[in-house]
């Protein structure tokens, strides 16, 4: 038995690292998720029942109070539309006078979470839509108030997202009054992130928005990523410590955007700079 | 009745059911005492028929838990084996115990389970080390004497040998 569990040890060891470090096993684990999508969805029957069965008893009175309150949100948001198309239109001459590259229209695919990280350490989610609807990884999630993640693990019918707040994700933003660029890094908390190396002189107040700066090609640009909620200033770091609330409803949102674009590779800009 | 002896399938479907509970999505609270639902079954079936299930049935259940979780291939297999290796070596002494002594073996082997899982996955980066990682072994401790009762209601029903 000790010579069978010393074996079996090795190779756990073995797959753990060449998982690890190669991701020589991904095309095996995409056929064995695929494998096990029947067991996911049914996982979160529960949850999805629970759901339809509150809709179904919603009283009247209260589907219409949600329907005129939709329809007075829907009236504001047309308006916003409105002259978004003539900010469009001039904003597309401006850049044409520029002579800098077209604005990209971005298109949007709604997906469903079917399904969570069950490690509350992790903050991933299962969506249901996968390489048949042309998903890819590293694609953008958004919910409908933020940037909620990037797609990290595609198989033909569903994929992994990463949400910013998990340990291991970060995003290029911007803060909106200021411009300045930086880094927000995942805490393992769903109401906070954190930017990394902020110099103390750096003008940065609550209240701030940050929004999706683009750089490095994987989250599209101009999105609202996070508020900050708190500025620490201490006299012996070299950085001051930076608290962000993300606005998407990390935890909690069901539905979500995938935003497809063309990728602009970093490439071709720093071509340019050789030439 | 089934009289089929040797109904190792219901095994498997044991196994699916654990998985679908440790996959459920929870509120954050409840999902940070959430059992360790497939290592408990596991427990159970390895004390039960040792000779039937052991060290091979611990790797691979611990595989299938990978992809179910999507964690790097492995490291449930690596813990798995752990807690299948302790109960193979106690499983004599184990059966003799009452419920709370083998309730605080359950608590002791979770434990011990959750801290590799820690360790494999701050090694490669994955998560901040926490005290928290250690409340789902109280958890599936006290939970115990119903899995060990449900499951050999079924082992009796179904006739596992």
């Amino acid at each position: 038995m000790v010579t069978r569990f010393v074996l079996l040890i090795i190779l756990s060891l073995a797959i753990l690292y060449f998982d690890h470090s190669y991701r020589a096993l991904s095309q095996v684990r995409q056929w064995l998720t695929v494998a096990a999508t029947p067991v996911l969805f049914l996982a979160d029957l529960p949850g999805r029942i629970w759901g339809t069965a509150s809709q179904v008893v919603m009283s009247h009175n209260d589907l219409l109070q949600e329907n005129a309150r939709l329809k007075a949100r829907n009236l504001i948001l047309e308006q916003k539309v409105q002259k978004l198309a003539s900010l469009t239109a001039q904003n597309i001459r401006l850049r044409e006078l520029l002579n800098s590259s077209e604005l990209v229209d971005e298109q949007v695919l709604v997906s469903e979470v079917v399904g969570v990280d069950p490690d509350p350490f992790r903050h991933r989610v299962i969506i249901n839509k996968g390489a048949i609807d042309k998903v890819y990884e590293g694609q953008a999630i958004l919910d409908a108030h933020g940037v909620m993640g990037q797609v990290i693990e595609v198989s033909p019918v569903s994929s992994r997202v990463l949400m910013l707040t998990d340990m291991a994700a970060r995003i290029p933003v911007q803060n909106h009054r200021t411009k300045y660029r930086a880094i927000a890094a995942g805490t393992g908390r769903t109401d906070r992130l954190e930017l990394l190396h902020i110099p103390v002189t750096e003008d940065f107040q609550e209240g701030d928005l940050l929004t999706s700066s683009g750089l490095g090609g994987t989250y599209p640009e101009g999105y609202p990523v996070g508020v900050v909620t708190q500025v620490i200033h201490n006299p012996g770091d070299a950085f001051s410590s930076i608290e962000v609330q993300p606005l998407a409803e990390v935890n909690r949102s069901r539905v979500v955007l995938l935003v497809f674009r063309e990728v602009t590779g970093l490439i071709e800009p720093a071509d340019e700079v050789r030439r | 009745m089934v009289q089929q002896a040797n109904a190792h399938w219901v095994v498997w479907i044991t196994l699916l059911v654990g998985a679908m509970f440790s996959i459920m999505p929870l509120p954050e609270w409840l999902s940070l005492v959430r059992p360790a639902w497939v290592p408990l079954v596991v427990i159970y079936w390895v004390l039960a028929l040792p000779e039937r299930f052991g060290l091979f049935f611990a790797f691979i259940t611990g595989l299938l838990l990978d992809v179910f979780q999507g964690s790097l291939f492995g490291l449930n297999s690596l813990g798995m084996m752990m807690v299948a290796f302790i109960v193979l070596s106690l499983h004599r002494r184990l059966r003799l115990f009452p419920v709370w002594q083998q309730a605080f073996m359950v608590f002791l082997m979770i434990g011990f389970y959750q801290l590799l899982l820690l360790w494999v996955r701050s090694a490669a980066g994955d998560t901040i080390p926490s005290v928290w990682y250690l409340l789902p072994s109280i958890s599936s401790a006290l939970i115990w004497p119903w899995v060990m009762s449900g499951l050999r209601f079924l082992r009796r029903y179904f006739r596992v040998v």
